[in-house]
């Protein structure tokens, strides 16, 4: 696969939310504002890059046994580096997320790329398979806080949209509008592209259900 | 003494809900709860790793991470107690029930990156509570982890009888009911004063 | 058995260059962390006592055995000058307790409040930290008890809640009334 193909794939052919639907704790918790959504999303894209990268450096080195446990560990290493660097130089983006930072963790996209991919392939690849679903990752995530801005708060990037006099549904950057957006979003995208979404009744293991029928260690976010 | 306890019951029970309000552990969510009986059943797994895994990372806060000034390797260790954890309950219920186990085979290992485990536990050591209060914490996290799930399942069985537009079926459809559900525990808040 | 010890063995390395590395960046970053803390609330002090120069924790204030939802205290001076106290408080609101900070000055007028990070409702309780509520408080005397009322205020020592956000709006009121009457006894006590 060319460079440019893996890419592709991360943003939009497999988009990690609206097509894989994975990651959805975060999807849904810190889209209250479009400004939120892009920390949280550039925050996951670092770490994912990193974890990509350092999986398929290791790939020889790393015993197939306990790969999963060594993945974790590695994962965590790099939410822990982002979650410093937040306080140190972005503290404002570390206040609004608050522990979603830390469960970038257990964000099933990570470990679902350094299982399905990063394991797999070169570096180059692994960099560039991780820059495409961060960046997948991040634009679903900025379209469901901008859309959820608007509607719940009559702004986007915090810029008002509509004079003092208008009311915005505020339940939409509530919990409920969460769902909603979600839902109706995946919704239209299923409508649009006509092709279903592939994880049922699977929902939270991303395509991993094999490894998930042989017991061993999966995800969920 | 008490009225703190059932305080903290509805607070984390319906007002501050896991699921509904504070968006963690949607997969679980929305994978398991198929059926009442497999709600339920990863609904008590998921009450028993909470309560544990709170009172161990407390433990592991206050003992190891705190008193060797390591704060910042909270995450793995967190995440390893979890784990460690989780494969324990595994174990025990492959032992004690057969049925259960077959239930519940596939979703257990999940239960170590389902988020509102390692949720808790941060939150836990935000709130900078003791070992009991967190404990408890935990357990009545877990309740309203399962009381969400197997209220959806009741629905979502109903929901498969449902005449749904073609592009919403799964987890659209899923979502949106869930945004009702989440709208009716809204009328908890300001429950308790 | 051997099969067994190799990965254990790697796996073991794998953590330890991963604690190496998080323990290096924390070194790093470990300063410019508490110096942001620090910077963070010595702004927050400034934002409301905007012409003070320096600020100094005061202590002791805590022995006259009145404590309450007060965290700290700084004196604010211009030069020598004392200008006024800067308290902090956590009342508890909707969604648990948040800061408020305020700064009364030595003639017991209100200079500014400002609203610490909360989890407030969005929308509606979060409002209190705008300036259309926080700015009812500036400028008033903390003789008179402050009062929260529904609808339009009438009288100086009334304050217009948030609409919708009565008990947040009531928790910012008592952590300035307990900031208030601090100042009261501080100022009694000899004014330093």
């Amino acid at each position: 696969m060319s460079l440019f193909k893996i890419l592709k794939n991360g943003i939009i052919d497999e988009n990690p939310s609206l097509r894989l639907v994975l990651g959805m704790c975060p999807a849904l918790a810190v889209t209250t504002s479009a400004a939120n959504g892009l920390g949280m999303g550039a925050s996951t894209a670092a770490v994912l890059i990193g974890s990509n990268l350092a999986v398929s450096l290791l790939r020889k080195f790393i015993p197939q046994k306990v790969r999963i446990p060594a993945y974790v560990t590695i994962i965590a290493g790099f939410v822990t580096i982002v979650q410093m660097l937040l306080k140190a130089y972005l503290p404002a983006i570390d206040k609004a997320l608050g522990i979603f930072i830390p469960l970038i963790v257990v964000n099933c996209i990570i470990l679902a790329r350094a299982e399905a991919f990063a394991a797999k392939n070169k570096p180059v690849a692994a960099i560039a398979d991780g820059l495409g679903m961060g960046i997948g990752f991040t634009a679903a995530l900025v379209v469901m806080g901008g859309v959820r801005e608007i509607l719940g708060n009559g702004s986007f990037f915090g810029v008002q949209l509509f004079g003092a006099e208008a009311s915005p549904a505020l339940a939409m950057i509530l919990p409920p509008g969460g769902f909603l957006t979600f839902g109706i979003i995946i919704g239209l995208v299923n409508r649009l592209t006509s092709v279903k979404i592939k994880a049922s009744g699977c929902i939270g293991c991303g395509g991993n259900c094999k490894k998930l029928e042989a017991g061993q260690g999966g995800e969920m976010a | 003494m008490i009225q703190s306890i059932v305080t903290a019951f509805l607070s984390a029970v319906l007002i501050e809900n896991f699921v509904l309000v504070r968006f963690l552990g949607i997969c679980p969510f929305l994978g398991v709860s198929k059926k009442i009986n497999t709600a339920l059943g990863m609904g008590a797994a998921v009450i028993f790793v909470m309560g544990v895994a709170s009172g161990a990372t407390w433990l592991l806060q206050e003992y190891v991470l705190k008193s060797f000034k390591i704060e910042y390797l909270q995450t793995i260790g967190f995440i390893v107690v979890i784990a460690a954890l989780v494969q324990f309950v595994e174990m025990v219920i492959q032992k004690t029930s057969r049925q259960l186990y077959q239930a519940l085979g596939v979703y257990l290992p999940l239960i170590t990156t389902n988020c509102a485990v390692l949720g808790v536990c941060l939150i836990n050591v935000q709130k900078g509570s003791d070992l009991l209060n967190s404990f408890l914490y935990g357990i009545f996290a877990g309740v309203g982890f399962t009381l969400a799930i197997v209220l959806f399942a009741g629905i979502r069985e109903r929901l498969e009888y449902a005449d749904v537009p073609q592009s919403l079926k799964g987890i659209p459809i899923s979502l949106i009911s869930a945004s009702l559900v989440s709208l009716a525990f809204f009328g908890f808040q300001g429950l308790i004063k | 058995m051997r099969d067994m010890v190799k990965p254990a063995l790697k796996l073991f390395v794998i953590c330890f260059v991963v604690a190496l590395c998080l323990a290096l960046v924390n070194s790093a970053t470990k300063e410019v962390i508490a110096g942001r803390i620090k910077a963070a609330d010595e702004e927050q002090r400034r934002q409301v006592i905007k012409t003070a120069e320096s600020f100094e924790e005061l202590e002791g204030w805590k022995e006259n055995g009145q404590e309450g939802m007060i965290g700290d205290v700084y004196s604010a001076y211009k030069g020598d000058e004392l200008l006024g106290y800067v308290f902090t408080a956590a009342p508890k609101g909707y969604g648990g307790e948040f800061k408020v900070i305020v700064g009364i000055s030595k003639y017991k007028e209100v200079l500014g409040v400002a609203i610490g990070d909360n989890k407030e409702t969005p929308g509606l309780g979060s409002k209190v930290a705008e300036e259309k509520f926080k700015g009812q408080y500036e400028g008033k005397s903390i003789e008179k008890p402050f009062e929260v009322v529904k609808g339009k205020a009438s009288a100086e020592n009334e304050i217009e809640a948030v609409s919708g956000a009565t008990i947040t709006s009531k928790a910012v009121t008592d952590a300035i009334q307990a900031s208030a009457e601090l100042a009261e006894r501080l100022l009694k006590d000899g004014g330093e």
